[in-house]
């Protein structure tokens, strides 16, 4: 929005119809910067690649690192956009693949973008519709135009191209869009194709950069893919970079490979990104995961995990999950997690909850969603705290010691901690032993 | 004496009631054996015999609890039938109004009426309650034929002769401080004319029945005009509501219930709330396109966002009822009601 300079008597008007399609920024700092985003590292760990930056998107400030809760089809699982915010969440997640089919983009369009469809004022992220081509890969066929693939829904053909997916993206108006990228599975051994699949994706992106048409809204990231191979991840780095974006999204991964090769094309991947633009790391949501990819240099995530297994009743803390439904909890009195202050745990007891699964499925997903999405913002804050008063190694020695010791399934009685998980921290000078 | 069931759904603050059956649901009538009576869960059938109500209400304290019972929510052929459930529930009645009756000072129980359709096992029963000389605060009707779809009763009026005269039969020496509860979910226009057969306390299921179903009621709770009681309700403008809808399945729909069906594609581009002019949280923030959207897509929020709508709906309804009885104009707010509901 043009602000009104004294010095000239001509008053700009803004047609209406723009003016429906231009956000209005919560704060006036966006309107200088060179996209509608700013991204600034306040401080940075003394031994890993860790960071804790503020991040001001066109409907939301927040500091990173941060988890983004998924809120597939317009809606959180039964949390309420004013529930999210009592969680002091601010930015979700929307997937492009479900949106675009259900409402759609007319009705989408109609109603002024998701923000006003579904009644939330935070930040929005979308992703392509790309990740549902690995998932729904047996009837899905990929050409250089685009990936073509039958909705699960009514059986009819959708084209999902570059272009397609910008509009579609533009419709909703994320704060954040990603590219269409063509995805590979992780664990796929064909290397030309893994090649293939990396190269075009660097097309995608120039495609969707050309049919981006709300640039001053919303950011367009690329997706670093690559898989597994650590030569094909830094060209797509390197390539990648060339473009101007705003930040910029680690993707291909999170898709069953072994987490060694995991953390590796991570640290990779943030080692060859500009240490200056935000790094979301797609797919992550384990607080193992996200304190080790915090270490390797990521600033946001996104998964569904929380969400999804609240829905199964089983209530996230530092030592994992309680699966609720276990009849141990139906006389346990004590709230989830003693050290949380969502309202579910300030509320109800482990018993009632434990009664309510097997009766109210509706309230009950909605209250351990709700414990969840809390868990993960706390998670994310105690990170963030840690790195700003320089103990994240502390923090996070302390916190994957407890979670591996307190697992009683394992017989020995020495550290269960994972190799993986130690060498990758010992790759950023935190030594778990 | 026993924990309290208040504190442990974190309703301390609120009067707790145990009811025998959920009423949201259809159940199967029948299945008793001897002195117990069958209820039904998601693992199926349960009996329960005095003693193990006795046993549980001791454990787990509610304010106030439905005595067992056994009765039919529809209509029934054969006296023998409606007699053997009458039976039934005397046992249970002597053993919680008899001797029992001091181990419960704590919790109020509800006496339960009745005999179906059937008036002479009505006053069997009756007979028997003023014969044993039971003292109780509060009654509950049961046996009144409810719609299998909707869940409601299906004609107030139906059972007019014999509330009444039932009613005459409970009340001894002029004591007036009797409460009345109605057991059915119940559209307003059925409240109203349960209010005046002198129901007192009725159940909050309705909202949750419509609510399954995808629906959001628009009746209107109340209007201003009508609290003036010179106020001839017959002036059609202010209190009829027609409805106007476009195909004739909704047009069916909206007569009798005064509800929109969200499932119906025709709102996933209406984007106006659920009901012009309601102030409830559901409809200040959230469009019906959005509402049809959730439900289409299984999301649970469209429930919880049409759980709050229809719960105030319904309950601004109740206020306003009780308004009209303080104030004296339940008359003209009885006719508002009815008219909506196109009913004389």
């Amino acid at each position: 929005m043009k602000k009104h300079n004294p010095k000239f008597k001509i008053f700009l008007k803004i047609p209406s119809f723009i003016k429906n399609q231009v956000m209005s920024y919560p704060n006036d700092s966006l309107d200088n910067s060179e996209y509608p985003m700013k991204f600034e590292v306040l401080q940075k760990c003394s031994r890993s690649k860790a960071r804790l930056s503020k991040l001001t998107l066109p409907h939301a400030v927040l500091e990173t690192p941060q988890f983004m809760p998924v809120g597939t089809q317009g809606a959180l699982k039964g949390v309420l956009p004013s529930q999210i915010r009592d969680l002091n969440c601010n930015l979700i997640l929307g997937n492009t693949y479900h949106l675009g089919n259900r409402p759609g983009t007319c009705i989408l369009n109609q109603a002024g973008g998701l923000h006003k469809y579904m009644n939330w004022d935070g930040a929005l992220l979308t992703d392509s519709g790309g990740f549902q081509m690995v998932s729904l890969l047996k009837l899905a066929k990929v050409t250089e135009e685009g990936v073509s693939f039958q909705s699960p829904h009514d059986d009819s053909m959708m084209m999902l191209t570059p272009e397609k997916s910008m509009e579609i993206q533009n419709s909703i108006g994320a704060d954040i869009i990603m590219q269409l990228d063509d995805v590979v599975s992780s664990t796929l051994d064909d290397q030309d194709r893994m090649e293939e699949a990396m190269l075009r994706s660097i097309r995608w992106l120039d495609r969707c950069i050309k049919s981006h048409k709300r640039k001053k809204d919303q950011n367009l990231f690329p997706i670093v893919q690559g898989g597994l191979n650590m030569k094909l991840r830094e060209q797509s780095v390197k390539e990648l970079v060339k473009r101007n974006t705003a930040g910029y999204a680690i993707g291909g991964l999170s898709g069953g490979e072994s987490k060694d090769d995991f953390w590796r094309a991570v640290s990779l991947s943030t080692d060859f990104l500009p240490l200056e633009k935000p790094r979301y790391l797609m797919g992550v949501g384990f607080a193992i995961d996200l304190i080790v990819c915090v270490a390797l240099g990521c600033d946001f995530f996104d998964c569904v995990f929380p969400t999804r297994t609240a829905r199964f009743g089983c209530a996230l803390v530092d030592e994992g999950q309680l699966n609720l439904k276990k009849n141990t909890f139906s006389t346990d009195e004590k709230t989830i997690d003693e050290n949380c202050d969502c309202f579910t745990c300030k509320t109800y007891s482990r018993a009632f909850l434990h009664m309510l699964l097997n009766s109210d499925e509706v309230t009950v997903c909605q209250l351990i969603s709700i414990h969840n999405v809390a868990y993960q913002m706390r998670l994310m804050r105690r990170i963030r705290d840690s790195i700003r008063n320089d103990t994240f190694p502390e923090f996070a020695t302390n916190f994957i010691n407890r979670f591996y010791l307190s697992d009683t399934s394992k017989k020995t009685n020495a550290k269960n901690i994972p190799d993986w998980v130690i060498e990758a921290l010992k790759s950023v000078n935190i030594e778990l032993i | 004496m026993g924990k309290s069931f208040g504190n442990f759904i974190a309703m301390k603050d609120y009067i707790t009631y145990l009811s025998v059956h959920d009423n949201s649901k259809s159940y199967q009538n029948g299945f008793n054996e001897g002195k117990k009576i069958a209820i039904w869960s998601k693992r199926g059938k349960t009996l329960i015999s005095s003693d193990i109500f006795d046993e549980f209400i001791k454990n787990v304290h509610f304010d106030i609890v439905e005595c067992p019972y056994d009765d039919f929510d529809g209509s029934v052929e054969s006296k023998k039938q409606i007699r053997k459930a009458m039976e039934r529930t005397k046992s249970f009645v002597d053993w919680f109004f008899g001797d029992q009756r001091e181990k419960f000072r704590n919790t109020e129980i509800i006496m339960p009426l009745v005999g179906n359709n059937d008036l002479e096992n009505r006053k069997y029963f009756t007979e028997h309650l003023k014969n044993s000389n039971y003292k109780f605060k509060g009654s509950i009707y049961h046996g009144f034929e409810r719609d299998k779809s909707s869940l409601t009763i299906t004609d107030v009026q139906k059972y007019k002769k014999l509330i009444q005269i039932v009613d005459n039969d409970i009340t001894m020496d002029g004591d007036e401080n009797k409460f009345k509860i109605f057991s059915l979910p119940a559209r307003p226009d059925q409240v109203v004319e349960a209010v005046e057969l002198g129901f007192d306390i009725f159940t909050g299921t309705y909202p949750y029945v419509i609510t399954k179903k995808g629906y959001a009621t628009i009746f209107e709770p109340k209007n201003d005009l009508i609290k003036n009681p010179q106020h001839e309700t017959e002036d059609y403008e202010v209190s009829k509501k027609r409805i106007k809808l476009d195909d004739a399945e909704s047009e069916k729909l909206n007569k009798e219930d005064l509800v929109i069906n969200l499932n119906d594609k025709k709102f996933s581009e209406d984007f106006g709330p659920l009901k012009k002019n309601c102030t409830c949280y559901s409809c200040k923030n959230f469009t019906r396109a959005y509402i049809y959207h959730l439900l289409f897509t299984k999301e649970i929020s469209a429930h919880t966002i049409l759980m709050i709508h229809n719960i105030s709906n319904y309950f601004e309804f109740f206020e306003e009822l009780r308004n009209s009885i303080e104030n004296d104009y339940f008359n003209n707010f009885k006719k508002f009601v009815l008219n909506q509901f196109k009913r004389e």
